[in-house]
């Protein structure tokens, strides 16, 4: 049937669903409606349930017809003979037409897998202490799905009740549920659930979950509450870290750095006074600390001016820029120190840019003016140079050790800086107690021996290193005796000590850029060949393509002529192999993933994981080991993205990898 | 539930919405050094969330712009993302551009996980765009989406709250703010052209009945659990999924016409009348619903919204009301479409708006001013508000006709007064796992 369109030429029509009667019994169409709901099957005339819904809604405005109308569909919706298309219209109608006295039909529908989710959707939407209790009570009881659309629906009625079970789910192994209840917590907003995510545990596979959650906190709390709580927004770190904002700016954007600048600047030092920090925005977020003083972006995102480069050093192309306001904020400051701040800003594409600068003291947001409006120099129209500028920072501001410093946009089109540093003085920083050589250890890792490198920096456009890196760094840490080293820097292969490191993990592919060199080849092999472990994460097989000796170092290597993989989705990984330290104990396991049917080579491998195409029926390896000269090297295609690493499987084959190739005994059972 | 709608971003919210700019000698960054095609570094990195037929429109349209680099696209259909990727990679290679092919996902969270993507064209079903969206500014994406900016009420205040909450620039499908003679409409009504504004007239097409329609096999290369995503668990059928004569009017999806059409005309009335968003209004209507088949949103309907000081705007299909909106004041009137634009008298139309006038933020090319805006950080012409203003004179137009009684909504809570069954009806449960939050 072709659908019909209905064009109205007089308003007699528009009265055919509004005259139901309300008031008294219903009309014996609504009556006869109901009579046939139980039976009604999708593809039926829906003729019934137009008369249904005009009427269920209007009966709102009536207490007695609303009531009647309520317990006939909470019938339906019970009723075991009712078809499953009756029972979803009844939910449905319930989530408009319910009260008070359906909500324990409903709770005792929670519980039955085949109305779970339906009965959830009607409880959400019945306002009052009843519907909330039900499914708070419902918490403890419910797993998977069913579990996070309770969750989900305590998040969206702002049960603030619900906060201490929240933030218990927070904490939860499984990532779904526990990202269900960081976000519930933060759309309650209370200074409760601010106070539960502020414990929530740092785990990358949250952290963007956790971040945007806290900042909806931030923006739901007024001042007003922090205060009579007494509580310290600072303290509670709901600010989003320099990482988090760095990754919110224009990506893919190269910057170009100029490290001789900073020395220029150290260079001329006003007497008595040395230099503490210095950012070159755009490239850097921080600078600084924990002994000594530190700055870091506060609020603004990184950006290259096109064509500044052909104009003016690096650091001045190079800009943190904001609509409002770009900040920074200064910590550790001395409060009986001397302190100047000094900055460079000019108007490389516009002549229209006013800026003023603004102090506050840390943790407070009472700014003062330091420096009124300025127009900036204009490259555009007038082919000015960038200008520095500094400003004695008044002792008063910085008298609780921190200080925020803003740049305000008084004009169009917005704020724009290009460094900023701090000067402290002499006395401040010999006073400091000179830092301990730990080899960068923290004592909360001292007990974590086994050192390892993870290279990553550069890969395919498809895979978002930025991201997954993390998430390979905690899954070899949960390992208590690893300690990952993380680079961005592949050539790092080639000019880092490898000395201290008793495996690499490959998590890079040179995509569009040189692969590093004949040095770090060279060292990489002989890494390994000394008796250092090798770990290739996903497309480290596609690394080095120019290399043929890789192949052989890989044991098996990406071959563009082959097909890549199959479409991405979920399959099995199965144990080819469980009489091996890395295999020993593991169950086959599910995945979503890429699997990879690329891998060439020739060298014996042994196989302990693989998995059956979809595509062509055929097995393909999917964790693989061998030894090179000394070396023993773990390889595994596994890893498209965040989502690909989420299986327990998937943890335990890259941690007890890493480990049996650095040659740690294997570890206790998880 | 829900009572504080609105609470914190309100100030920031009135003054984006409010869309008076006065900035006379801004250039554009995007324009400037970009004459002919850019670096891929500098290049705007793109993606695309639904690329049916309204989806498609915007990728040829962006995959013309020398400064923008497609790089994913993504639907549930796999025909149509594959004839997407398809489109894009022959046109870049015919244009001889160097670059990554463009990838195509099923899913819209691997999209957004894919390196460079700067910004995203959201043209899913409407009971989509607010998880997309919101997933998308989360990621740090700026997004233009098409219009009706949600579903729901409360799905356009989450929305607000998140674009502003992660500072991402966001352009709403409402393209006829980027169209000079409706610009013009607005700064007459807004500038006393027309003496004192007494009623704004809108009307668009009624909607749709569809047939009845039961369970279908799910055609092989369609996720439809991904397809519908928050929507209530419904079986497949090739009509729920059609468009424009499908999930348009089937209210699990969409308000039908008087939503997805009606965000059009209403955002032009509230552009030129902003008094009709501000403060308590009344709303009342009555509609004619199909009586039988899929379909169940109004086929035609007549709603009358009324500011505190009796200024009306009448929101009818266009059987009624002439197809567009007609600003009537003491003085004179004038009636825009996209057609035309016509004024009584007809003098009003020579009219030059002066500098010390209400002129309104002058954009020519959709596409271009939001680019601009992701470029220069500006907030573009139709802001997320915007949308939500409108979006929500839909809704509550909506609620008003289903409840069968006059309403009154405040529009600084975003809650009806005293109805606490209206104002159930500003939210919806979604499917697990699905939330806004």
């Amino acid at each position: 049937m072709r659908p019909q369109r209905i064009r109205v030429a007089s308003a007699a029509l528009f009265f055919a669903a509004g005259s139901i009667a309300i008031a008294g019994e219903p009309m014996p169409a609504v009556d006869d409606a109901f009579e046939g709901l139980t039976r009604f099957e999708y593809g039926d005339s829906r003729r019934p349930l137009i008369v249904l819904e005009a009427y269920i809604a209007k009966s709102t405005g009536d207490p007695g017809a609303r009531r009647r109308v309520a317990d006939r569909l909470v019938a339906v919706a019970s009723d075991p003979a009712a078809t499953e298309a009756a029972k979803d219209f009844a939910f449905d109608q319930l989530r408009i037409a319910g009260t008070r006295a359906q909500v324990p039909a409903l709770a005792r529908m929670l519980y039955d897998p085949a109305t779970a989710e339906r009965s959830r959707m009607a409880l959400q939407a019945i306002p009052g202490e009843e519907a909330g209790e039900a499914l708070r009570r419902a918490l403890g009881r419910l797993e998977g799905r069913s579990l996070i659309g309770v969750i989900n629906a305590l998040g969206a009625r702002r049960d603030r009740r619900a906060v201490d079970a929240l933030a218990g789910l927070a904490a939860s192994a499984e990532t779904e549920t526990a990202a269900a209840a960081v976000r519930a917590l933060g759309t309650i907003g209370s200074s409760e659930a601010a106070e539960a995510l502020a414990r929530c545990p740092d785990k990358p596979s949250l952290r963007a979950a956790v971040a945007d959650a806290k900042l909806r906190c931030l923006e739901g709390l007024d001042a007003d509450a922090y205060g009579r709580r007494g509580i310290d927004a600072a303290a509670l770190s709901l600010e989003p870290s320099p990482a988090e904002i760095g990754e919110r700016g224009l990506s893919d954007v190269s910057m170009p750095r100029s490290p001789e600048r900073r020395k220029a600047i150290e260079g001329r030092a006003p007497a008595g006074f040395r230099l503490a920090c210095y950012l070159d925005c755009g490239p850097d977020l921080a600078d600084g600390g924990p002994e000594g003083p530190s700055l870091r972006l506060a609020a603004g995102q990184p950006h290259v001016w096109p064509g500044a480069a052909a104009a003016a050093e690096p650091c001045f192309g190079t800009i943190f820029f904001d609509g409002r306001e770009v900040v920074f904020e200064a910590k550790g400051l001395r409060p009986e120190g001397a302190y100047r701040l000094g900055f460079s800003w000019w108007d490389f594409d516009h002549d229209t840019r006013v800026q003023s600068v603004w102090l506050a003291s840390g943790g407070s947001d009472a700014y003062a003016k330091a420096l009124d409006g300025a127009k900036l120099p204009s490259f555009a129209k007038r082919n000015e140079g960038a200008e520095e500028k500094t400003i004695e920072i008044p002792r008063d501001v910085y008298s609780r050790g921190a200080v925020k410093i803003a740049f305000r946009n008084e004009a169009v089109p917005n704020a724009v800086v290009s460094e900023i540093w701090l000067w402290e003085d002499e006395g401040s920083s010999a006073a400091r107690p000179a830092p301990e050589k730990t080899g960068g250890a923290s004592k909360r890792d001292a007990f974590r021996t086994t050192r390892v490198l993870l290279v990553t920096g550069v890969d395919y456009p498809g895979h978002p290193w930025r991201l997954t890196a993390p998430v390979v760094k905690e899954i070899i840490e949960e390992d208590p005796r690893l300690a990952v080293d993380v680079t961005e820097d592949p050539h790092a292969l080639g000019t880092r000590d490898l000395s201290g490191y008793r495996a690499i993990v490959l998590h890079f592919m040179d995509w569009e850029v040189p692969a590093p060199g004949e040095t770090a080849r060279a060292r990489l092999k002989a890494f390994v060949e000394g008796g250092g472990g090798l770990v290739l994460v996903h497309f480290a097989c596609g690394a080095f393509q120019d290399w043929p000796e890789f192949r052989n170092l890989a044991g098996r290597a990406w071959d563009p002529k082959l097909r890549g993989h199959d479409p991405r989705g979920p399959f099995r990984v199965d144990i080819a192999d469980d009489d091996h330290p890395i295999t020993e104990g593991l169950a086959s396991f599910e995945t979503d993933d890429e699997l990879y049917t690329c891998l060439a080579g020739d060298r014996p491998i042994r196989v302990l994981a693989k998995a059956t195409s979809k595509v062509d029926g055929k097995d393909y390896p999917m964790a693989f080991v061998f030894d090179y000269g000394e070396g023993r090297v773990f390889h595994s295609p596994l890893g498209h993205d965040v989502k690909a690493f989420q299986a327990a499987g998937v943890h335990d084959l890259f941690r007890r990898g890493t480990a049996w190739a650095a040659k740690l005994p294997a570890a206790a059972k998880k | 539930m829900a009572e504080s709608f609105g609470r914190i971003t309100r100030r920031r919210f009135v003054a984006a919405a409010a869309g008076t700019i006065a900035l006379p000698g801004l250039v554009p960054a995007g324009a400037i050094g970009l004459g002919g095609a850019a670096a891929p570094g500098e290049r705007i990195g793109m993606g695309f969330i639904g690329v049916g037929r309204r989806g498609m429109d915007h990728v040829r349209g962006f995959a013309s712009a020398p400064d923008v680099q497609i790089l994913a696209v993504c639907d549930p259909h796999a025909s149509k993302r594959d004839a997407a990727k398809k489109y894009v990679d022959g046109r870049y290679a015919a244009a001889g551009r160097a670059g990554a092919v463009c990838a195509a996902y099923n899913d819209f969270r691997d999209l957004l996980a894919h390196q460079g993507l700067d910004a995203v064209v959201i043209a899913s079903p409407e009971h989509w765009h607010a998880l997309h969206a919101i997933a998308a500014v989360t990621a740090g994406k700026d997004v233009y989406s098409e219009k009706a900016l949600t579903l729901t009420i409360a799905e356009g205040r989450a929305l607000c709250d998140a674009v502003r909450r992660h500072e991402r620039i966001f352009q709403v499908g409402t393209q006829q703010r980027s169209d000079a003679k409706f610009r013009f409409a607005c700064e007459l009504a807004r500038s006393g052209r027309l003496g004192e504004l007494r009623r704004v007239l809108v009307g668009v097409p009624g909607g749709y009945t569809l047939p009845n329609a039961g369970s279908e096999p799910v055609p092989p290369g369609l996720d439809y659990d991904l397809w519908l995503g928050p929507s209530p668990s419904r079986p497949y059928n090739a009509v729920r999924i059609s468009s424009p004569n499908g999930w348009y009017h089937i209210y699990d999806h969409c308000v039908g016409f008087l939503q997805s059409w009606g965000i059009h005309h209403v955002d032009i009335a509230l552009w030129g009348a902003p008094a009709l968003a501000a403060g308590r209004v009344k709303v009342e209507g009555t509609a004619a619903f199909p009586e039988d088949g899929l379909g169940n949103t109004p086929l035609a309907w007549r709603v009358e919204v009324t500011d505190a000081r009796g200024l009306v705007l009448s929101f009818t299909d266009n059987a009624q009301n002439a197809q567009g909106c007609r600003f009537e004041g003491d003085e004179g009137w004038v009636h825009v479409n996209r057609g035309g634009i016509s004024a009584d008298p007809a003098s009003l139309l020579a009219a030059r708006i002066q500098s010390d006038e209400v002129l309104l933020y002058r954009s020519d090319d959709h596409h271009r001013n939001f680019l601009d805006g992701v470029r220069t950080r500006r907030d573009p012409v139709s802001p997320v508000e915007s949308g939500h203003l409108g979006t929500t004179v839909t809704n509550i137009a909506d609620i008003a006709i289903r409840l069968g009684r006059e309403l009154e909504w405040d529009w600084d809570a975003e809650a009806f007064a005293g109805d606490d069954d209206a104002n159930r009806l500003r939210t919806r449960p979604m499917r697990s796992p699905w939330s806004m939050g």
